[in-house]
């Protein structure tokens, strides 16, 4: 199923010019309009409420590199830039970084990154990868000081080799040193505090999952994310974290501000996660990036489910471990993004073979 | 918790996260842009959790499965975790296929209460009580009036280094010889509340556990033993309000309670009236038959007053005509003690002794206006009356 929808650039760019025409058309690309998005038949299903910037709804690109990292486990920076150069520019169809980037952030924006550091070295977000995204935002004209890379505690971002700073330039803390806001937010049978970070401190967020293998949920990896961006993570896990996953991606500061999700899929764990587990891992040198956070997890959910096969592991399905929040994420209660592969349109590239921007 | 107020754990919290930013901005010079080269932090020896090592034990009641997944034994909810995940009560973490607490010794409040605040009103009236807990709780009310700790997880909360002797030692030097595990829920931090009861023992402290009884029967009893009381709050007779509102099930509780009164503990059980939900005249029947039942009828009942928290906030206050009413039908069926609480001058915060109907034990709010108990008996008529007076 790995290859299915995946499509050549050229249709991509097709498709994508569509999309763009239909959404430019309705003020949705490249300017800072509100109001309400109009549906097309480019255009699967319709962005967030209040949405203001690029929304492709069903867009997923892939980029991959064999430089990336190497068997010892050493991520080439400049490897990963050029990674996320590709994807970046085909998912906005901007022929640089700078433009790229400034189709979804501008220079007063405040952007929270959020990583994930639980399952630790070597399968948490890589610093290189978040360098990258500091360098697009960069590009785009965003302050350092405008930018906060968090997660849940200060001492996992440090044990994945990020430098706690609460001071100048860009900012990397916990939610332990920020807070929670003091009263619940709810959104279907979720009630939780969220870390202030993307309550109060921020205008835009970037998701930077790592894409595994996840006892209880299936997979964890954009969408499962955001447990990191709420007080009470512990208390989602029932019925394999169903609806809850999609409740908590339709807290409204969650909704309203996320804007890019760049999947690290540098390792992937495809069995025995969410922490690290070297025989069921391996070095797939890709980055995921999308704007529609379902999609981008259909996509990586595909991804693993390839790997057990080769693996000669049972599916997620058959283990009854299936992702279900994927469709209830995409459902009429939610409308998150697409969740349906066969209406998810992939560009996929290989840095390898000479795809470049 | 209510002798903490809101305003106070908030300022609390916003503290911890100032001391927290101080701490690591000291880092800052390493790396302007917050990302060092991976390499170096991995190279450091990762000396990051130091803090929250101090805190971790082996857990009691659980076992490994496959993948190093573990399955916590506690409670019913019977967590299935994940290596490096936590169970539903966020303060049970799995590491490397073993189940650790991370609360032992790590208490987020502690304060001096009377007794009667617990309520326990048939176990030494009138003491006063060290009372701490923990971050953390296997449940999830949606009336929870302490959820800003029992929802939370213990990184979130205030930090208190309090390990078992150390309690033992603040209550002494406070004068208190009894001790509570409280406020959010003792179930989550059994290990803790087990070695603060088993030290209290040695120097003369009682311990005691204000729980929702959301545990299994072999845990429930071996705690019991080590305890010098109990109180259950049971939420309801319906274990749709159970499934509805806390996210657990009836038929458990019941399970807890019971075999904790096997162990011969002494135990009351409060009853949280909510108006709508759980304050019909037939469940209220029902709670006071199960109780007479299997309990006996000299188990005291506290019926408590409601105030909208948390996320149960669209329902008004308990009228006090509704509590008077179940305390009515619970004494028809023929408890001996049943109370009102929450409602200052209520007649029922009082006790009253069931032969000759006198006033034993005269209360308003904590406070106790007069004692007519003598070694445990009725100064009147000379009835015994169940409890633990001295």
């Amino acid at each position: 199923m790995d290859d299915q929808s995946s499509t050549s650039r050229r249709r991509f760019l097709a498709w994508l010019g569509a999309s763009a025409a239909a959404i430019a058309g309705a003020g949705w690309i490249g300017c800072r309009a509100r109001g309400a998005g109009r549906s097309s038949a480019a255009i699967p299903a319709p962005p967030a409420p209040g949405a203001a910037h690029l929304s492709l709804p069903g867009a997923v690109v892939k980029a991959t590199y064999a430089q990336a990292i190497d068997n010892a486990g050493r991520v080439d920076a400049a490897a990963v830039s050029a990674m996320l150069d590709s994807v970046m520019t085909r998912l906005t169809g901007k022929p640089d970084r700078a433009a790229a980037w400034a189709v979804l952030f501008s220079p007063d924006d405040e952007v929270a990154i959020k990583v994930n550091c639980l399952p630790a070295p070597p399968l948490a977000t890589h610093p290189e990868v978040v360098t990258a995204i500091v360098s697009g935002l960069r590009a785009a004209g965003v302050p350092d000081s405008n930018i906060i890379i968090y997660d849940r505690l200060t001492r996992e971002l440090e044990r994945a080799g990020f430098t706690p700073n609460t001071r100048g330039g860009v900012r990397c803390f916990g939610s332990d040193a920020s807070g929670y806001d003091p009263e619940p937010t709810e959104a279907g049978i979720v009630g939780s505090c969220l870390t202030r970070i993307v309550s109060g401190m921020c205008t835009a967020i970037i998701n930077v999952p790592v894409v595994k293998d996840h006892d209880v949920a299936g997979v964890s990896i954009a969408l499962k994310n955001h447990f990191g961006s709420i007080n009470n993570p512990n208390k989602q896990h029932e019925n394999r974290c169903s609806p809850q996953v999609a409740d908590v991606n339709l807290l409204p500061p969650i909704r309203a501000k996320q804007r890019l999700v760049i999947a690290d899929a540098l390792i992937v764990t495809y069995d025995g996660g969410p922490s690290y587990k070297p025989a069921a891992s391996t070095h797939l040198k890709t980055l995921l990036a999308a704007t529609d956070p379902v999609a981008l997890d259909a996509v990586g959910y595909d991804i693993i489910e390839g790997l057990r096969r080769r693996a000669g592991l049972p599916s997620l399905a058959a283990e009854d471990r299936a992702p279900k929040y994927l469709a209830v994420a995409a459902d009429a209660d939610h409308k998150l993004g697409i969740a349906d592969l066969s209406r998810i349109r992939r560009l996929d590239c290989d840095l390898s073979r000479g795809d470049r921007q | 918790m209510s002798g903490t107020t809101r305003r106070e754990f908030v300022r609390d919290c916003a503290l911890k996260a100032v001391g927290a930013c101080a701490l690591t901005a000291g880092c800052a010079a390493l790396a302007g842009c917050g990302i060092a080269p991976a390499s170096a932090a991995r190279a450091s020896g990762s000396p990051v959790a130091r803090d929250s090592e101090w805190f971790l034990r082996r857990a009691l009641f659980y076992k490994r499965l496959s993948k190093q997944r573990v399955r916590c034994e506690l409670c019913p909810r019977q967590c299935e975790v994940g290596d490096l995940e936590r169970g539903y009560c966020g303060v049970r973490e799995n590491r490397g296929g073993d189940y650790y607490t991370v609360v032992y010794g790590r208490a987020c409040t502690i304060q001096v209460d009377p007794i009667e605040k617990k309520p326990l009103f048939h176990y030494l009236p009138g003491s006063e009580i060290l009372s701490f807990a923990t971050a953390g709780c296997n449940l999830e009310c949606k009336n929870c009036q302490n959820w800003q700790i029992s929802q939370s997880r213990p990184e979130q909360v205030k930090e208190i280094r309090l390990p078992p002797a150390d309690m033992v030692a603040q209550a002494r030097a406070r004068g208190v010889r009894l001790i509570a595990g409280t406020y959010s829920e003792p179930v989550v931090y059994y290990e803790y509340l087990e070695g603060v009861a088993r030290e209290g023992k040695q120097r003369g402290v009682r311990t005691i556990a204000i729980t929702a009884g959301y545990i299994n029967p072999q845990p429930m009893q071996r705690l019991c033993r080590e305890l010098g009381a109990i109180k259950v709050d049971l939420k309801s007779m319906r274990d749709d309000f159970y499934r509805r509102n806390c996210s657990a099930q009836l038929k458990p509780v019941l399970d807890a309670i019971v075999a904790a009164k096997q162990t011969g503990i002494w135990l009351e059980i409060v009853y949280l009236v909510i108006p709508t939900m759980n304050d019909s005249d037939a469940e209220i029947r029902d709670l006071a038959r199960w109780i007479k039942a299997h309990l006996g009828p000299d188990v005291p009942l506290h019926f408590s007053r409601f105030y909208p928290t948390y996320r149960l906030t669209n329902v008004p206050p308990t009228p006090v005509e509704t509590l008077t009413r179940c305390r009515d039908i619970a004494l028809a069926q023929g408890l001996h003690y049943v109370y009102v609480g929450n409602v200052p001058g209520h007649p029922g915060e009082s006790t009253y002794c069931p032969r000759c109907k006198r006033v034993l034990i005269e209360r308003r709010v904590f406070t106790i206006l007069q004692d007519n108990l003598r070694s445990g008996k009725c100064k009147s008529c000379g009835a015994a009356i169940p409890g633990v007076w001295a």
